[in-house]
């Protein structure tokens, strides 16, 4: 008899761990909160007749090996041909970053540092897909693994390897002035790489956020991530798991012998002898677990765990598409003409304020999904740079307009007519986040990714290893090795760390 | 050729003296050729107002490695360190902190703000000094090369392996957090008293470009255990009559063993025959010829000032145009005709024998970075101030007093651009004054003379570009086998017979004397000379 | 710098020695005269007045202050009757030693802690955790003397109102002394002997110790220092924090560490209820047994003497305590340290505790202690002994 198996979160990584782990025949019941499935990437309407998938749209990192093994190609899954085109835009028209290079206000010299960045990215892919497909290193691994990864690196040749050592500890901002003349290049290509950061552009290793972001990146899920999440679903279904939504976990049972299972919060008690989390830190051992079943510098490592929420996400309801003044359609943007654009938006975080100037990624997510809103019209999501979780005073509804307003004048600044066009407007500010999505500090890659905060130390070096202090009980979100963002990763090694201990390869601690 | 000398080194700043001394210890014929007419470079010593010997750029020493005391001894050349007795943060309103070396009496001080940070203190400095055995053999040898198959650099690398694999799991994740994170959140995870974190998160932050919340600023907290580590307790003082002193007896020491220092000259450029250097030009038209030139002045000044691009592989030019020097410091120097008195605690008590740090909160050092960041100086800046005139009396006329301020942030790339500096020097020079004031009132009043070096008079006073105290950034991607460039960590240069031996290279900057040491062992290993 | 505690116009005036040392912040006698033996007969032949101010005490108060007291403590005290008082340590999760000292119930949501270090960090961190807990650090309001020796329940008697004969060993009673004021006794001490410590606020400090000293002086009462202190809980086998064993927070490395079961207070740890702090670490070692043991050590006098005569010498002993800790062998093999001893003038045996490996622990067993005559290394042949070396059943009584 198949022992039964619960996982906490109906995200992308629950979703794929659930899939993985009733192929591999177990028995799978996945309990998620909410009434609809994605987590951060679950579709909710926002206004009559125009829905937003989620607030997490860049499917770029889904992990190739997630994809195979759970075979979504059967159910659904198409990539898109080539990645989404990204404008940086300018009053005078900006630069468009494309597959085939940057187009726009920019010189060859650009295109030619830009291929020349492609080309490092490229060469470093294998090394970083190796160390982020696989658990993750620790002292604790074994010696030939940690040799397979040093050869790999060493593989690269003295050039690649020691230009990886020195990009690594560097700002995100320095490396991008380093390799590109265009101011409003080197911020549009810096932004993605402060997503969940604390601080802006010259923090020393965000040049390492972008450096993997790139290495891991696909064309991207055709339909984006609520597509995904669909074919995720699907697929766990068809492998037998057991998928209950409006589910909400109240408590986890056990000690620290070991954990027995779940209460829900309607009080009915689900027995089982494994259990993984695919929620944050914070709330599986502060919220969820009886803590003083825990070591106390468990749970003090847990606690200390950075996830200060720093960005907002705003969906818009109109009734035309984006458009440059051009004409262009556009899907995909960012905002922040140059690097101080993008400082200035995080330099009110560490006093509790809200940036006056955010700095913004948005998608157009019914370019791609025409079921969100009516024929013609246009959903717009944003991700909104510089809003603290913590906002001094409070947040309250004044203080959430001023961030919708905020976004609206940067948009207008780019597409004069948008003001006409809007339906409607939804922002979700930090706290909104945590409250709808059950993320503490409503962030959005469930902890900040930082040198110590990842690989075998997220989100604690306890916990490393998907494995906890408490037997059987197990955690897989974004909060776990490789990480934030719609990869399925985290979920998928999470799913390899139980059914490694169950055939005794590992023992649960 | 007997006129030719087995080395020219150019600059006599510690680290060139330093290389000099133990080269010449080694019996080689040297000389070392100093653009000014004094001896030091920036750890110098000048009587700019009669009566007053100022430690005019660097004024404290930290690091200065014993063994090098030792090899040159030093002691008998004249150096001589005063101990710092303490760290004080002054505050406006309360009784501000004063950080002693007796562990009770800091406790009794910071149990005034924080009974838990006063417990947890002791606790801190072991888990530092436990840590500072890592830094310390990294920074006393050269920098191995990682990307090499060779064995013996194979072996270097595992025993930096060895010893990191040594560390508990528990010190493992400490020592990762300690190397990566942010001054500020590393302390949030110890302290919760801003009066406390403030002054030690700034130690994370002297001569960087970055404050005191940018990740990678909190390994730098660990130079000061170091002294203990090195078995010699209270290593941060004065060096008596001021840091030139330092430069002076490493100098005494190198005449010593039959070096030739000359000053007033100054290096016009470096003498190349088929890639090779083969000698220097004076800018007084005198040509020296040696079989190895090292240079002591910093990267940029060095390859493409005394250099030139064109003779540098494509490659090595573009490394040394993007290593980072962006200076972000300045100095403020006081003659006073009486001691300060800090409204928090006036006398001339033993409090004012160490050093000053003027952070009081953890956000106040990060606003005054915020300010910087978009090229203007910190209106109400980080001031790390001392009075050295207190403990060594030789330096200031009886009852005057020398005050030395090392002031941040002060971004040589001013938005209006580093010439600028000449505009805003005095209001700069005001608003240190100023913010000074506000703890010690009557400060103003006291001033016979006032010196102020901003960034911009730093790189024309001492040949460092950008005004950089460290000769670069002290970040990670510019250390150990990174600096100054991957590939060239070992004082070696793509120039065949031309070395660096400055604060450019490893281990960086600071009075340690081991980049000058460590150049002179690597010529003598691969007998250069 | 050290300050005076309460008592020092009184300490201060007798200390004709000034030996005095630094203890937890306060300045504290060694030793009134120059030698300490006539305050030894005193604390073992009739009272001994030691000034214990300087430990430190933490009330803790609070609907939940009895459930986070268990999770911090080695034993539970949420079980403790009212007007008890218990000894125990605290760990880490790794079982490893932090701090001993002892808890008093003082009412239904009311405890006293006392320690060794300052562990009031250690106590709000857990303490944020369970809801209703006030901390409260009194170390600095309350003054305390130790009153310890066969006279002293008639010495007390004289001054309070309590009923001295119904306070029992680890008992606990508040009671109103003869000049006016109100204190807590409880009937513990460090010397293994009869003894109660007197707490009250700093401001009657000096009445309480005039009021002793006066009504004690025709029952053998005698002001007491550390030095005598130490040979006393030597004789008694009792730990001493920064000598026997070191905190967890004071350790340098990990090898300096101990945990309860070494130190042979694995009597005051509980392990099967709640959870608590270090519970599974000492769990696994109670049941795989523990690699230390912490022995007494009765050194071979005879053996000590020849050492001496062969330099010519007679045998020569300090009058304090030493704490120095000195390697003990078996064989060839060193197989622990002796971390402290003293000469007991009661037994006329020259003692010391030490932590062994756990196959030497066994009480009988012979092993070699290093000793130092005249410059020269000497190893002196020990038995193992059980602890306490001292214990008169007037202690109990």
């Amino acid at each position: 008899m198949s022992e039964r198996i619960i996982i906490i979160g109906g995200g992308p990584n629950g979703l794929a761990a659930a899939g993985l782990l009733a192929k591999a025949g177990r028995d799978v019941l996945l309990l998620e909160a909410r009434d609809r499935l994605g987590g951060l990437a679950a579709r909710d309407t926002f206004h009559e007749g125009y829905a937003a998938p989620g607030v997490l749209h860049d499917t770029r990192g889904l992990r190739p090996h997630v994809v195979e093994a759970l075979d979504l190609a059967r159910y659904g899954l198409r990539f898109r041909p080539a990645p989404l085109n990204v404008w940086a835009p300018t009053a005078a028209g900006g630069v468009w970053i494309t597959q085939d290079g940057l187009i726009g206000d920019v010189d060859e010299a650009e295109n030619v540092a830009y291929a020349k960045l492609r080309a490092l990215i490229e060469r470093v892919r294998p090394v970083v897909a190796r160390v982020m497909d696989g658990l993750p290193l620790s002292p604790e691994s074994s010696l030939w693994s940690l040799l397979r990864t040093g050869w790999a690196l060493r593989r690269l040749g003295p050039e690649t390897m020691m230009e990886l050592l020195r990009v690594a500890p560097m700002s995100v901002a320095d490396w991008m002035r380093d390799t590109f003349a265009s101011e409003r290049v080197r911020a549009a290509l810096a932004l993605p790489a402060l997503l969940g950061q604390h601080t802006g552009p010259r923090s020393p290793h965000t040049a390492t956020n972008l450096l993997v972001q790139e290495a891991l990146a696909g064309p991207g899920v055709l339909g984006g991530a609520a597509a995904l999440v669909g074919h995720l679903a699907e697929a766990a279904e068809a492998q037998g798991a057991v998928l209950r939504r409006g589910t909400r976990v109240a408590r986890i049972d056990g000690d620290r012998d070991g954990v027995t299972g779940v209460t829900l919060d309607d009080g009915e008690r689900l027995r089982s002898r494994v259990v993984l989390s695919t929620l944050d830190p914070k709330t599986t051992f502060l919220s969820l677990f009886d803590r003083r079943q825990l070591p106390v510098d468990f749970v003090r490592d847990v606690e200390r765990y950075r996830m200060r929420g720093s960005t907002a996400s705003m969906q818009l309801a109109l009734t035309a598409p984006l458009r440059t003044a051009g004409g262009e359609r556009v899907e995909a943007m960012r905002t922040g003409e140059t690097l101080d654009d993008l400082e200035r938006a995080f330099d009110g975080l560490k006093y509790r304020r809200r940036a006056e100037a955010p700095v913004l990624e948005a998608w157009v997510p019914s370019a791609e999904d025409p079921t969100l809103c009516p024929e013609g019209h246009a959903v717009v999501s944003v991700l909104v740079h510089g809003v603290p979780r913590d906002l001094a005073g409070g947040w309250t509804a004044g203080e959430r307009d001023a961030v919708g307003d905020a976004v609206i004048r940067t948009l207008t600044r780019y597409f004069p007519s948008l003001p006409e066009h809007l339906v409607d407007a939804e922002v979700l500010t930090p706290e909104d986040i945590e409250a709808r999505f059950g993320v503490a500090g409503g962030h959005l890659l469930h902890g900040e990714h930082a040198p110590d905060q990842l690989l075998f130390m997220r989100p604690t070096r306890q916990a490393g290893q998907y494995r906890t202090p408490i037997p059987r009980l197990y955690v897989g979100g974004a909060s776990s090795h490789p990480g934030g963002g719609v990869t399925c990763g985290p979920g998928a090694l999470a799913a390899r760390a139980i059914l490694r201990a169950k055939a005794g390869v590992e023992p649960a601690m | 050729m007997s006129d030719t000398y087995d080395a020219i080194i150019i600059g006599g700043g510690h680290n060139g003296l330093t290389c000099a001394a133990y080269l010449a210890k080694a019996g080689r014929r040297v000389k070392v050729l100093e653009r000014r007419d004094v001896l030091g470079g920036a750890a110098v010593s000048e009587e700019l107002y009669p009566g007053f010997t100022f430690s005019v750029a660097s004024y404290v020493v930290s690091l200065l490695r014993p063994w090098i005391i030792r090899d040159l001894d030093l002691a008998r050349h004249g150096l001589q360190i005063l101990p710092l007795e303490c760290s004080f943060t002054p505050a406006v309103e309360g009784p501000g902190l004063v950080r002693w070396p007796e562990a009770a009496k800091t406790r009794a001080e910071i149990s005034r703000y924080s009974q838990r940070d006063a417990e947890v203190y002791p606790q801190f400095g072991r888990a530092m000094a436990r840590m500072g055995k890592l830094v310390k053999p990294i920074i006393d040898a050269e920098p191995p090369d990682p990307t090499s198959l060779n064995p013996f650099e194979l072996l270097k690398l595992k025993r930096l392996g060895d010893l990191v694999g040594g560390l508990s799991e528990v010190e493992l994740a400490r020592f990762v957090k300690m190397m990566t994170m942010s001054a500020a959140d590393f302390l949030d995870e110890w302290f919760e008293s801003d009066i406390l974190k403030a002054p030690m998160a700034c130690s994370g932050i002297i001569g960087t470009d970055l404050g005191v919340r940018s990740p990678g600023t909190a390994y730098v907290l660990l130079h000061h255990y170091m002294g203990e580590i090195d078995g010699a307790f209270r290593a941060w003082g004065f060096s008596k009559g001021g840091t030139g002193q330092v430069s002076l007896a490493i100098a005494r020491a190198a005449e010593a063993f039959g070096a030739e220092i000359e000053t007033g000259a100054s290096v016009a450029e470096v003498r190349l025959a088929s890639g090779r250097a083969t000698g220097v030009v004076l800018t007084d038209g005198r040509e020296l010829r040696a079989k190895n030139i090292v240079s002591s002045v910093d990267p940029a000044l060095t390859f493409f000032g005394l250099v030139g691009e064109r003779h540098l592989p494509d490659d090595f030019a573009a490394q040394v145009r993007r290593y980072r020097l962006r200076g972000s410091s300045g100095k403020v120097n006081l003659a006073v005709d009486r001691l300060p008195q800090f409204t928090c605690r006036p006398g001339d008590g033993l409090h004012m024998r160490g050093d000053f740090a003027i952070a009081p909160d953890i956000d106040y050092v990060q606003r005054a970075y915020d300010e910087a960041k978009y090229g203007a100086f910190s209106r109400r800046p980080f001031i790390n101030m001392v009075i050295p005139s207190l403990t060594d009396p030789t330096v200031a006329p009886p009852g005057k007093h020398v005050i030395s301020c090392f002031v941040q942030y002060a971004p040589y790339h001013l938005k209006e651009g580093p010439a600028d500096w000449e505009n805003q020097r005095d209001a700069f020079g005001d608003a240190v004054v100023d913010t000074l004031e506000e703890y010690a009132p009557g400060l103003r009043d006291s001033i016979l003379y006032r010196q102020v070096l901003t960034p911009w008079d730093i790189e024309q006073t001492f040949g460092l570009s950008e005004g950089n105290i460290f000769q670069g950034e002290l970040s990670l991607e510019q250390l150990f086998f990174l600096r100054p460039a991957p590939g060239w960590a070992r004082y070696a240069t793509p120039i065949q017979r031309l070395w660096m031996c400055g604060s450019g290279t490893h281990p960086g900057g600071g009075i340690m004397g081991a980049p000058g040491a460590l150049a002179a062992q690597r010529m003598l290993k691969e007998r250069a000379l | 710098m050290p300050q005076p505690t309460p008592f020092h116009p009184r300490t201060h005036a007798r200390c004709s020695s000034y030996a005095w040392k630094h203890w937890a912040g306060y300045y504290a006698v060694c030793h009134y005269d120059e030698s300490p033996e006539r305050e030894y007969s005193a604390l073992r032949a009739g009272a001994g007045l030691l000034d214990v101010t300087p430990l430190y005490k933490y009330d803790v108060s609070g609907a939940d202050a009895g459930a986070f007291l268990d999770f911090v403590l080695s034993k539970p005290v949420s079980a403790l009757k009212q007007d008890r008082v218990t000894y125990l340590c605290w760990t880490d999760d790794d079982g490893r030693i932090i701090d001993d000292g002892t808890c008093w119930r003082l009412g239904e949501r009311r405890w006293r802690l006392t320690s060794a270090s300052p562990s009031l960090f250690w106590l709000a961190r857990h303490a944020v955790t369970f809801g209703d807990v006030h901390l409260a650090d009194v170390s600095h309001r309350v003054a305390a003397l130790a009153l310890q020796g066969p006279t002293s329940r008639e010495v007390l008697a004289q001054i309070c109102d309590a009923d001295l004969d119904r306070l029992r060993f680890f008992g606990l009673t508040t009671a109103a002394f003869e000049p006016g004021f109100h204190g807590t006794i409880t009937r513990t001490g460090y010397t293994g002997d009869l003894g109660y410590e007197i707490w009250v606020d700093n401001a009657h400090a000096l009445h309480l110790w005039d009021a002793l000293m006066e009504r004690g002086k025709h029952r053998g009462i005698w002001p007491i220092g550390l030095d005598v202190l130490d040979i006393a809980r030597i004789e008694a086998g009792f730990v001493l924090q920064g000598c026997d064993y070191h905190s967890v927070f004071d350790a340098a490395i990990p090898a300096q560490t101990s945990s309860p079961l070494e130190l042979g207070l694995g009597w005051t740890v509980k392990l099967d209820r709640d959870p608590f702090i270090g519970q599974a670490a000492l769990t696994r070692e109670r049941e795989q047994g523990s690699a230390w043991a912490f022995v007494g050590l009765d050194i071979d006098w005879e053996e000590t003497e020849k050492l001496y005569a062969a330099h010519d010498l007679p045998p020569a002993l300090p009058t304090a305590a030493w704490r120095t800790p000195v390697p003990v062998y078996r064989g060839a093999r060193q197989v622990g340290r002796a971390t402290s001893g003293a000469w007991s003038p009661i037994l006329k045996k020259n003692l010391a505790l030490a932590s062994v490996m756990a196959e030497v622990a066994a009480p009988g067993t012979v092993i070699d202690i290093e000793v130092t005559v005249e410059w020269a290394r000497c190893r002196v042949p020990a038995t193992v002994t059980p602890l306490p070396f001292f214990d008169p059943p007037r202690k109990r009584a």
